[in-house]
C-alpha cells in the first residue's frame, strides 16, 4: 500500500535543491524521478513500488544536508543506489515467505483483465478523457483506434497528418496517455475508498 | 545501510560513463522488460533508465508495445508467458493493464462510431434538409393539392357540360329529325310558315322576321332554292348569329312548290329565341353547292 510519505518539508526542499537550484525545474525533476523509480520497482516484481518509492525518498531525506555537500555526480544514481538496495531487501523477503510458504504464483493470474469493474473503469476513463484538452483527446482516440498492420499504417498517416515523426508521436502518446493512466488510477482508488 | 549505499553510488559513479557509452536497442529494451537479461544487464539498463532521458523515453515507448501486443495477443507463447510473469505479477501492474486495455477498446469502439458518422450524417442532413424545406415543401404541396383537386373537377364538370350539351344536342336533333322525317304532316294550327328566299336572290330585300309565339310549336321554313339540280338530299344547318347555338337536319328533300322549289325545314318553337338566325341548305353529296337564308326571330 503507498503510505504518507514521511520526509519533513524541509528535508524535501533540500532534495529539490539538490536536484536543480531552479525550483520548477527541480519540480518536474523529481515528478520524472518518481515516476521511474516507481517503474523501477514494479519491473522488479515488487508489491508496493510507490510505497517502496517513498521509503527511497525518505532514506535519501535522511542524508540530503550531508549529500549537497559531499555527492558528485548525478542525483539521480544516488537515489537509483537507494532503490537498489530497497529491492534487493524486498527479494530477500520475498525468498523468505516462498520458501516457508511453498507459495507458487500463477503463471496468468486469474481474472487478469475482468476482476475489476468494467464500468466503473470505462467511467474513470470517460472523465479523464473529458479533462484532457480536446486535441489530445482526438489524437490519443485516433492513436489506439487500430490493432496490428492497420495501426501501422494508421498511426504514420496521423504522424504525417499533424507534422512529427512517428517516433515525436509515440512520444506523445507515451505522454498523454501516462497521464490518462494516472487520473484513472486516482479515480478508481478514490471510488474504492469511497465504498 | 548508509555504507552500502556509498560503497553502491561509488562504485556506480566510477562506471557510469563507460555504461552510459552504451546504448540500450529496442531488442535489448524489449528483453529487460520481459525479464529476459541477467542482474548486470538489468542494472546497466535501469541506471540509464533513470539518467538518460533518451533511454528512458525508448524504454518506455517499448513497453507501451509490449502492452499493445499483449493486448493484441500477438506475442509468442513464450513472450506471452514472460510478460504475464512480469505484468501479472502485481495488482498495480494488473490494473495498468485494464486500463490500457479500457483505453484501446473505448478508441476502437469510437473509431466504429466515427466511420458510421459519414452515412449517419449524410441521411442526418438529408432528413434535416426535409425539416427545413417542410416549411416551404408543406404551403405548395398543399397549393398543388388542391390546385389539382379543383383542375379534376373542372375537368369533371367541364366533362358532364359536353355530355350534358351532347344529350341535350341529341334530343333537339332527334326532335328535329321528327319535325322533319318524311310523311310527316303537322296541324297547320300549330305550325308557324315562313318562306325564304335565298340571300343572293332577296339581295336587299328586307329581313323576314318571325314572332314568336308559345302557342304555336312548331316554326315552319320553306326555304326557296334557286339551284336546278335536284339531289336525294339536303342537309340544313341552322344558326344563331353570333351564338354557338346551330342546329343540324338531315334527309331533307327537294319539293316542288307554286313558286317553284323548295326545301321544307321544321322547327320547335321553344328552340328559336329572339335574334338573328342563318340557314345554310347544301346536298349532302355536295356540301359546297350551299344556299343561305336568315329570318329574324323577335317576342
Amino acid at each position: 500500500m503507498r503510505r504518507t510519505s514521511e520526509i519533513p518539508s524541509e528535508s524535501f526542499d533540500h532534495i529539490l535543491a539538490w536536484l536543480n537550484p531552479d525550483r520548477d525545474k527541480a519540480a518536474a525533476l523529481y515528478l520524472d524521478l518518481r515516476r521511474s523509480l516507481v517503474k523501477i520497482f514494479a519491473w522488479n516484481r515488487c508489491g508496493d513500488p510507490e510505497g517502496l518509492t517513498d521509503e527511497t525518498f525518505d532514506r535519501v531525506a535522511r542524508q540530503v544536508d550531508h549529500l549537497m555537500n559531499t555527492f558528485e555526480g548525478n542525483p539521480k544514481l544516488f537515489f537509483y543506489g537507494v532503490a537498489r538496495n530497497l529491492i534487493k531487501e524486498h527479494q530477500k523477503k520475498a525468498k523468505s515467505y516462498i520458501s516457508i510458504d511453498d507459495v507458487d504464483v500463477p503463471a496468468e493470474p486469474p481474472g487478469l483483465i475482468d476482476d475489476e469493474d468494467d464500468e466503473m473503469r470505462e467511467e474513470c476513463l470517460r472523465v479523464c478523457l473529458k479533462a484532457l484538452s480536446r486535441d489530445k483527446r482526438d489524437l490519443i482516440l485516433a492513436y489506439y483506434a487500430k490493432e496490428k498492420q492497420p495501426k501501422i499504417e494508421d498511426r504514420a498517416r496521423l504522424a504525417k497528418q499533424i507534422g512529427v515523426s512517428i517516433e515525436t508521436l509515440r512520444v506523445r502518446m507515451c505522454r498523454i496517455r501516462a497521464s490518462l493512466e494516472e487520473c484513472i488510477g486516482r479515480r478508481l482508488e478514490h471510488r474504492a475508498r469511497r465504498q | 545501510m548508509k555504507r552500502i549505499e556509498s560503497n553502491f553510488i561509488v562504485k556506480g559513479t566510477r562506471e557510469n560513463d563507460k555504461m552510459n557509452e552504451k546504448s540500450v536497442t529496442d531488442t535489448l529494451a524489449r528483453r529487460f522488460l520481459l525479464g529476459d537479461v541477467d542482474d548486470l544487464e538489468r542494472e546497466r539498463i535501469e541506471r540509464l533508465f533513470i539518467s538518460e532521458p533518451e533511454i528512458n523515453t525508448k524504454i518506455l515507448l517499448a513497453e507501451d508495445d509490449l502492452i499493445e501486443d499483449y493486448l493484441e495477443d500477438s506475442l509468442t507463447p513464450s513472450d506471452r508467458g514472460k510478460f504475464l510473469d512480469q505484468y501479472g505479477h502485481t495488482a498495480a501492474k494488473r490494473q495498468k493493464l485494464r486500463i490500457a486495455k479500457s483505453i484501446k477498446e473505448y478508441a476502437a469502439a469510437e473509431a466504429r462510431l466515427t466511420h458510421a458518422a459519414p452515412a449517419i450524417a449524410t441521411w442526418r442532413t438529408f432528413l434535416a434538409s426535409l425539416r427545413q424545406r417542410r416549411m416551404l415543401f408543406i404551403p405548395i404541396a398543399a397549393v398543388l393539392t388542391v390546385s389539382f383537386l379543383l383542375a379534376a373537377a373542372w375537368l369533371v364538370r367541364l366533362n358532364l357540360k359536353k355530355a350534358d350539351e351532347n344529350n341535350r344536342r341529341l334530343v333537339i336533333e332527334r326532335e328535329l329529325a321528327e319535325l322533319n322525317a318524311p310523311g310527316v304532316r303537322e296541324d297547320p294550327s300549330r305550325v308557324s310558315a315562313l318562306i325564304l328566299l335565298p340571300i343572293s336572290i332577296r339581295s336587299i330585300g328586307p329581313q323576314t322576321e318571325m314572332k314568336r309565339r308559345g302557342d304555336i310549336p312548331v316554326v315552319q321554313l320553306d326555304l326557296l332554292s334557286n339551284q336546278k339540280d335536284k339531289h336525294p338530299s339536303y342537309q340544313a344547318v341552322v344558326r344563331r348569329v353570333g351564338t354557338n347555338d346551330q342546329f343540324k337536319i338531315s334527309s331533307l328533300r327537294m319539293e316542288n312548290g307554286p313558286k317553284g322549289n323548295f326545301i321544307r325545314v321544321r322547327l320547335a318553337t321553344h328552340l328559336l329565341q329572339t335574334g338573328l338566325y342563318q340557314v345554310v341548305v347544301s346536298p349532302d353529296s355536295e356540301p359546297s353547292a350551299n344556299e343561305e337564308y336568315s329570318f329574324t326571330v323577335s317576342e
